[in-house]
């Protein structure tokens, strides 16, 4: 393994984020599954200047009147959302619940995270003071620590935010986690179809199975996303596969995907993300392997050249220097972006290597 | 049939002696008036309806049902054109998902409003049509769903569905859509049974993304017209204004007719009834107009959400949140604000339009009521007693009512669940024959009304001669003909110290509750160009008296819950009145619709906690008020 040394934080890609890149935009027409959210409730209240408990107002009705301020300070000014039908008849007919509604900046406009439970709302509390308080926000590792007792939670939408923070976790705290949670924590998200975008998290824990049958099941499914030129969890099936069998894997991505001009970008795309989370968990055999794919995958499709040029550049690695500088100095179309993510990955190892010689 | 035909009878003819001392009147106690003989008998002929020529029939249709041939229902619904017209004709089938399924009442008439975008493409896919898998991304979609691999088949229809969110087609498809559509208007042509049943050909355009725009496109004609041309999709133009050009250019070249019928205004968050033009700049004289004659009525309610009225609009109307689905867009990606509640509802509508007209010589939202069920089921099924659903992941089942039928990707809060969806509606269309150019044409005059489902029947007629002896006619309906205008119609410029009046009565649907009262909404603008509404109640049951400030008693509840049944001994099997407008200013642009109230009756979820032996949240309604909504009378000065 040829490593370059280099002053720069290790790439610590969040895997979920990293595996939708596949995931296609949410179909509104039929609205038959439920989109991935690119923001959670928790991100909301930690981001919130102000966060306040809020009932329909008696006097105005279709209008919130806060009942209580949970987090900076509410200045009494109209809050515009329309309480709308559905939530004045949840809440008339529960007393025992409120909606929390979030202002991002003094004066700015105000958003409704929905109806709340107690236990919901002793969770959203525990954010605000925890995540949130006096100026210094958690890091995420502070937050996936929070999280990850709260999986398989038994309010549905404290389940429902853990699995979608836990998501955002780096690949080692995913395998933490495969280890520590009840399959019928995560196993739902596989069968029921309306969360067919949140799959990727269950994917990946399934991947971390024992059971013979699940590691086929996630093999299966990979090659038939192959052939059926599926590209909706492809990242998520392929690095599950890439953990059941490592070699196989890879040398069937480079063959059926690397090696094939039919490939589409969108598969490439989704392939090359699930080699990069698991280059990013620095275990040098299986980084070395990656690599190797990496130089199959340049020679038949050089426009992926930016993507591989940052991640060598995250693990310190030189190998490719020849093939991408070849890649700088051809035709191939790139991006200005993508040129210059080659040329600092090149200026790096050379840089590298002449502090290393004078070292010597 | 029958209920149909004595409805007719009754309100066309002879048979109802309607009572005395308006507003309160039962048909079954009256004794004919003098001048209500005179007028039955008193023509030339012996016969009172020799030559009788104005509408008679009335016909209960849907124009909004869609099946597999649906790009998003063909992913779950495995119902094609054909079981929907054999179910909407009164014959059985079995749904989607395995339950026997029937009417109660054959419908008269039917649209299959199948989505215009990528037309047929399900049930072609699954055929192996040659067009289509001569296309790679066809020929890779037919070999996923043929794999016999639930994973893989999911995944598939799920990028299907997803590339209707795209700006282009997946693959070019023309070929394939024209074979699609061909073969519907040549089912619909084989189905069609002039007298018995009109199965109108149409589609539905959809515009992409979360803002309801979308119309349902109907023809007059048969196949030999409707194959001129393929579905106006949302890959021909995003923009509504492109389909009326389309439309109009279809018209002039063809010498065919068609209309369009917009609905879901309450999921467009204030695009629908907007006074601005789709690009955002002031409406024209030339786009009103065209709107107006091509979209003459709108369909005010259905699965998703009634939109007569909203209740922050209309804070004095205690029925006006009825079945409100008011939180966000179609698709949940954007919440809805007060402001745009205006631009949505179909009464603020009617107001909005006799500004527009002020200001542009032309009222673009002069549209008259339907109601269809949107059903991506194949089954237009809305029954509170036989509710099939807004799709097939919402059939019946015992926990439907907690299923999502729809769930912001983006807020939790704006999650549509089950048991919000409106077991609604039909329309009732006034025509003298059952053919599809009859009921055609009474759309393009607006002779049409609205229910929640139920099969009520509403005659409603303004004029200036109405007197209050005309509401113990026998004949209401050639009274209103001779006198005045029916529903849908103008009131011109008001002769010298006349208030317009009105005749208006309605029959309870056989099947469902009695009704509470008959109520005349109107609509004004004055001097200042500001707009106004007031709901009067013209005729009652029961014998109730309004108290303080006018109100009328509520009319009471029979609905035994538990056992999801009712009883009619509140509430009045017809009611008919005179009205006159008591605060008319002749100078004022106003509108006048009737909205006719039934009594309280078991909502689908009472059935449903019933037949299942299910708990439903304390939020879930279990009562219900059905409703009819009459297209409007306008009065320009």
């Amino acid at each position: 393994m040829r490593r370059f040394r280099l002053a720069r934080k290790s790439h610590f890609g969040a895997a979920i984020a990293l595996l939708l890149a596949g995931v296609p935009a949410a179909a509104s027409a039929c609205s038959i599954c439920i989109g991935f959210p690119g923001k959670t409730d928790a991100d909301y209240l930690v981001e919130a200047d102000c966060v306040v408990l809020a009932r329909e107002s008696a006097q105005n009705p279709f209008t919130f009147a806060p009942q209580e301020t949970l987090k900076g300070h509410y200045d009494d000014s109209e809050i515009g959302l329309l309480a709308d039908s559905k939530t004045r008849r949840i809440l008339r007919a529960n007393p025992d619940r409120w909606v929390i509604l979030v202002q991002d900046a003094r004066r700015g406009p105000w958003r409704s995270l929905g109806i709340v439970t107690k236990p919901y709302l002793s969770v959203a509390r525990r954010i605000v003071v925890m995540l949130s308080d006096s100026g210094r926000p958690a890091t995420a590792q502070q937050r996936w620590e929070f999280f990850l007792p709260l999986f398989g939670h038994g309010d549905s939408r404290v389940q429902q935010l853990a699995y979608l923070e836990m998501g955002r976790a780096p690949y080692q705290v995913i395998k933490r986690l495969g280890r520590i949670a009840s399959r019928d924590d995560w196993m739902p998200m596989l069968t029921d179809p309306r969360y067919f975008e949140w799959r990727p998290l269950a994917i990946l824990l399934l991947a971390q199975s024992e059971q013979p049958q699940d590691n086929q099941r996630v093999l299966d499914a990979f090659h038939s996303a192959h052939r059926f030129g599926i590209t909706t969890n492809l990242a998520a099936w392929a690095a599950a596969a890439i953990e059941v069998e490592s070699e196989s894997t890879i040398r069937f991505i480079e063959d059926e995907y690397f090696c094939r001009a039919q490939s589409s970008a969108e598969e490439l795309e989704a392939i090359t993300t699930s080699l990069s989370m698991h280059g990013s968990q620095q275990v040098p055999e299986r980084q070395d392997r990656i690599v190797a794919g990496y130089r199959v995958l340049l020679q038949h499709h050089p426009q992926f050249a930016p993507q591989v040029a940052d991640d060598l550049h995250a693990w310190k690695r030189s190998e490719l220097t020849d093939v991408l500088a070849a890649i700088q100095a051809s035709e191939t179309e790139l991006v200005s972006a993508g040129k210059q993510s080659i040329q600092r990955y090149l200026r790096a190892v050379a840089s590298a290597k002449e502090s290393a010689l004078a070292h010597d | 049939m029958k209920i149909n035909s004595l409805a007719t009878l009754l309100f066309a003819a002879a048979g109802i002696a309607w009572m005395a001392t308006p507003p309160v009147v039962f048909a079954q106690d009256a004794s004919p008036s003098a001048d209500a003989v005179s007028h039955a008998l008193g023509g030339k002929e012996f016969s009172p309806y020799v030559g009788r020529n104005y509408p008679t029939k009335v016909l209960w249709g849907d124009q909004h049902t869609h099946t597999a041939i649906s790009v998003d229902a063909g992913t779950m619904c495995r119902l094609g054109q054909e079981d929907a017209y054999r179910f909407a004709r009164g014959e059985e089938v079995t749904a989607t998902t395995g339950t026997r399924a029937k009417l109660a009442r054959p419908l008269d008439w039917l649209v299959i409003s199948d989505h215009a975008e990528m037309y047929g493409l399900m049930p072609q896919l699954l055929k192996g049509d040659p067009i289509i898998l001569a296309t790679p991304q066809g020929k890779k979609w037919y070999d996923a769903l043929k794999s016999g691999k639930n994973e893989v088949i999911f995944a598939t229809a799920m990028e299907i569905v997803a590339a209707l969110q795209q700006p282009d087609p997946p693959f070019e498809s023309a070929d394939a859509v024209r074979n699609a559509w061909q073969e519907y208007t040549a089912l619909a042509d084989r189905y069609n049974e002039p007298g018995r049943f009109s199965a109108i050909i149409g589609y539905e355009y959809t515009t992409r993304g979360g803002f309801n725009l979308h119309r349902n496109v109907l023809f007059r004609g048969d196949a030999s017209v409707a194959n001129q041309t393929i579905p106006f999709s949302q890959f021909d133009s995003q923009n509504p204004e492109d389909l009326w050009k389309a439309l109009d250019a279809f018209e002039k070249k063809t010498g065919a007719d068609v209309l369009a019928i917009p609905h879901n205004g309450n999921l467009s968050n204030g695009l629908m009834f907007s006074v601005e033009t789709n690009g955002g700049k002031p409406l024209t004289k030339e786009l009103a107009e065209l709107r107006a004659r091509l979209e003459p009525i709108y369909e005010v309610t259905q699965i998703k959400g009634d939109g007569e009225a909203h209740p922050f609009l209309s804070p004095n109307d205690e029925f006006a949140d009825y079945e409100t689905w008011d939180d966000a867009n179609l698709d949940g990606t954007e919440v809805k604000t007060k402001d745009m509640l205006q631009y949505e509802y179909a009464r603020s509508a009617l107001r909005i339009g006799l500004q527009l007209e002020k200001k542009l010589g032309v009222n673009p939202f002069k549209f008259g009521m339907a109601g269809g069920t949107d059903a991506h089921t194949a089954l237009s099924a809305v029954g509170e007693d036989n509710f099939f659903g807004k799709h097939s992941g919402v059939e019946p089942d015992p926990h439907r009512y907690e299923h999502i039928v729809i769930q912001s990707p983006k807020d939790p809060s704006l999650t549509t669940y089950g048991w919000q969806q409106a077991a609604s509606g039909r329309t009732a269309v006034w025509a003298n024959e059952n053919t599809r150019e009859a009921i055609f044409d009474a759309m393009k005059r607006k002779e049409t009304y609205a229910t929640t489902g139920s099969r009520i029947t509403v005659r409603f007629f303004g004029g200036w001669d109405f007197a209050k002896e005309d509401s113990l006619s026998r004949m209401p309906a050639g009274i209103g003909y001779e006198k005045g205008v029916p529903m849908g119609g103008d009131l011109r410029k008001a002769p010298a110290g006349k208030s317009p009046n009105f005749l208006v009565a309605a029959m309870k649907d056989a099947f469902s509750g009695n009704l509470d009262r008959i109520q005349i909404i109107k609509g004004w603008m004055d001097a200042e160009g500001k707009t106004h509404e007031k709901v009067y109640d013209v005729a009652w049951s029961d014998n109730r008296k309004p108290g303080a400030g006018g109100k009328l008693p509520a009319v009471g509840n029979t609905v035994d819950v538990k056992n999801a049944t009712w009883t009619n001994t509140i509430g009045a099997p017809e009611l008919i009145a005179y009205w006159q407008d008591p605060d008319f200013e002749p100078s004022q642009h106003a509108f006048y619709y009737a909205r006719v109230i039934e009594i309280p009756t078991p909502r689908w979820t009472a059935y449903e906690a019933k037949r299942y032996d299910v708990t439903m949240p304390k939020e879930v309604p279990m009562t219900t008020q059905e409703r009819a909504y009459t297209s409007p009378i306008w009065y320009t000065p």
